[in-house]
């Protein structure tokens, strides 16, 4: 093998500026793909992320207007969903239920000292911010004993934190919401970074009974689930929180308009599809561009051959078999490929890294574009193989042409 | 060593040409045998056919007693490498290779050691008389010092037979002889069979035996 390899350098060295040609097709071909599949990957990585799309687990019910008569009662009514729809929900023990969230959502405006800011105030039930991925990152979560006894305690979003405490720890503050005033008693941070919006939490009963005294509707009530694998089963809890729900607040099981249910499942699916097709459509992108590195590194080496006709044709009439002669123009092609793809693979490697590094998740739906261990497995091998592509027929070529005729070029 | 029994051969094209006209000829081993002839009567096609390297149409030709006939390509190959050493007008050494790689050639195609590769290319340097020259590229050699390469790889894995098409074509008078003495040596000193294809009459009375060509036939073979 050292044998072959010194015949591929010597033959290398005396023939530079045709390697760095044939080369530089290659690695920039190599250094298309990488950096694609790093940018489709990041982009993956990004939406399942910013979309939570790795932890799906919520179904959100949300109410509108009828469009199927139901019940002698006409079309185009609201419905909503009140705190007894969410706890008979709850006390269906539907399988895979794990539990129930029902919102109240708010406009407020929010004040301490010289500072506000207008948010939202959410009224919620205890585990409902852990829900939304956030985690307690100071003080607590909202708890039943404050809900049992509608107390003015709410938890605030890092970012509402920021904006209103500054670096002050906020747990033991106090906030006023439409003149309303909060104890501070947990600041939660979101999972994941980039996407910190400004929110507040306090107890669903605290702010139903300061802002919707008389009518206590909804905003929006989640089921999150547990144990679900596929997604008949989904279908099947959907189907059940359906047709248990929309005769309690007045709308037909049929009236998906009525009762809105999205389930983050089905989006994830639907996203993986959509993110899979995009993984394929690089791969293509990229693959052609190396093809085309191929292509020109196939035609620049048939020049070579058709150069070094007469040298190969010494070497046979030296003993050198036709198997010999293939061998060598292959070797010489994939080892041309192999370096100069390597650079380029390196570079988009690097180009991937440094984007990962100098961008750090502050791009929406762009997170580490790095490309995988198996990626790089898989690029090895298309180089391989695009070396075998690219020498095979000048390798055929260079034995076809008869021996005699060879020595005479 | 070499028996051609009424062999045939023609180039084919819009007007093909009947090089070979059913030739007929034996060389015995040792034997140091000049092949003259007009340009076109068809000695250099039986040099060719002689070493493999073209094939012929009818007739039989046995090389060291084996039938060269439908052999196949690694067949041929093995026995360019081990019966027939080829020395060419044009030298045909690789020229991004120095001298003692060039001579080593066929033993890389014999699978021999690069050590014992290189020992033994030195080895033919030195008696072609090539030693301090052996990291030298063809280019930086003179006509008459490459022919003495090309001579070194010829005789560096033993053949029986040893083929030269017009070796002193592209040398001086003086190289001419040098080189003649050599293959003479050779033929007397180790009893390889030494086939030399040539214009020139002198070079052709330094051997054994001359045939001369004419129209694709042997029309005089004389020692």
């Amino acid at each position: 093998m050292r044998d072959v390899i010194d015949e591929v350098r010597a033959s290398m060295q005396n023939n530079r500026q045709r390697i760095w040609l044939t080369g530089f097709a290659i690695g920039w071909g190599m250094f298309i793909l990488v950096t694609l599949l790093g940018s489709a990957g990041g982009i993956q990585k990004g939406v399942y992320k910013g979309g939570n799309l790795d932890m799906p687990q919520l179904i959100t019910l949300a109410t509108g207007k009828t469009s199927i008569p139901w019940n002698g009662m006409n079309t185009d009514r609201m419905v909503e969903m009140t705190l007894e729809d969410a706890n008979a929900l709850w006390n269906q023990h539907f399988d895979y239920v794990a539990n129930v969230y029902p919102t109240f959502n708010q406009a407020v405006q929010a004040v301490s000292g010289s500072e506000y800011v207008n948010t939202s105030l959410t009224g919620c039930t205890p585990s409902y911010i852990i829900a939304q991925y956030y985690k307690i990152f100071r003080g607590r979560d909202i708890n039943h004993t404050d809900i049992e006894e509608q107390r003015k305690v709410c938890v605030l979003s890092s970012r509402m934190c920021r904006e209103m405490f500054g670096d002050k720890n906020p747990v033991g503050c106090e906030v006023i919401f439409d003149g309303n005033i909060f104890l501070v008693v947990g600041e939660c941070r979101y999972l994941f970074e980039g996407y910190q919006a400004i929110s507040a939490y306090a107890p669903i009963s605290t702010v139903m009974a300061l802002y919707s005294p008389t009518k206590p509707a909804l905003s929006m009530m989640q089921v999150e689930y547990a144990g679900i694998e596929d997604l008949d089963e989904l279908h099947h809890l959907t189907s059940d929180i359906r047709n248990f729900i929309s005769p309690r607040i007045g709308c037909s099981p049929q009236d998906s308009k009525a009762l809105v249910i999205r389930n983050d499942f089905e989006t994830v699916i639907n996203m993986t599809k959509v993110l899979s097709y995009l993984g394929i459509f690089v791969w293509i992108i990229g693959i052609a561009t190396l093809l085309a590195g191929v292509v020109g590194v196939s035609n620049i080496m048939l020049i070579t051959v058709r150069e070094r006709t007469r040298e190969l044709g010494v070497r046979r009439a030296m003993g050198a078999s036709s198997g010999s002669i293939i061998r060598l123009v292959l070797i010489e092609a994939v080892i041309i490929t192999m370096i100069f793809g390597y650079a380029g693979m390196m570079l988009g490697i690097g180009l991937t890294q440094l984007l990962s590094a100098v961008l750090g998740g502050s791009v929406p739906y762009f997170t580490d574009p790095t490309v995988e261990f198996g990626m790089v497995v898989g690029c090895n091998l298309i180089m391989i193989l695009a070396g075998i592509a690219a020498g095979y027929v000048p390798a055929k070529r260079a034995v076809t042409i008869k021996l005699v005729d060879a020595l005479t070029s | 060593m070499i028996d051609f029994k009424g062999i045939h051969k023609t180039y084919p094209g819009e007007v093909p040409l009947h090089v070979l006209k059913g030739v007929d000829l034996h060389i015995d081993e040792g034997e140091l045998v000049s092949i003259m002839g007009p340009s076109g009567s068809g000695k250099s096609t039986m040099l060719n056919i002689m070493g493999i390297l073209d094939d012929y149409d009818e007739g039989e030709y046995r090389l060291a007693g084996r039938l060269v006939k439908n052999l196949n390509e690694k067949t041929e190959a093995l026995y360019r490498n081990e019966l027939i050493g080829f020395i060419f007008q044009s030298f045909n050494l690789i020229n991004f290779k120095n001298a003692m790689e060039n001579v080593a050639v066929p033993l890389y195609y014999r699978g021999v050691k690069r050590k014992e590769r290189n020992r033994l290319a030195m080895e033919y340097l030195e008696k072609v008389g090539l030693a301090e020259h052996w990291h030298h590229l063809p280019m930086q050699l003179s006509g008459g010092q490459r022919q003495r390469v090309a001579i070194a790889r010829a005789l560096i894995s033993h053949p029986k037979i040893i083929l030269a098409d017009e070796p002193t074509g592209a040398l001086d008078s003086k190289t001419t002889q040098e080189v003649m003495d050599m293959l003479r040596e050779v033929n007397r000193k180790e009893g390889q069979t030494v086939i030399i294809v040539t214009h020139e009459q002198e070079i052709a009375n330094q051997t054994d035996r001359r045939i001369f060509f004419k129209d694709g036939v042997i029309f005089k073979d004389e020692k």
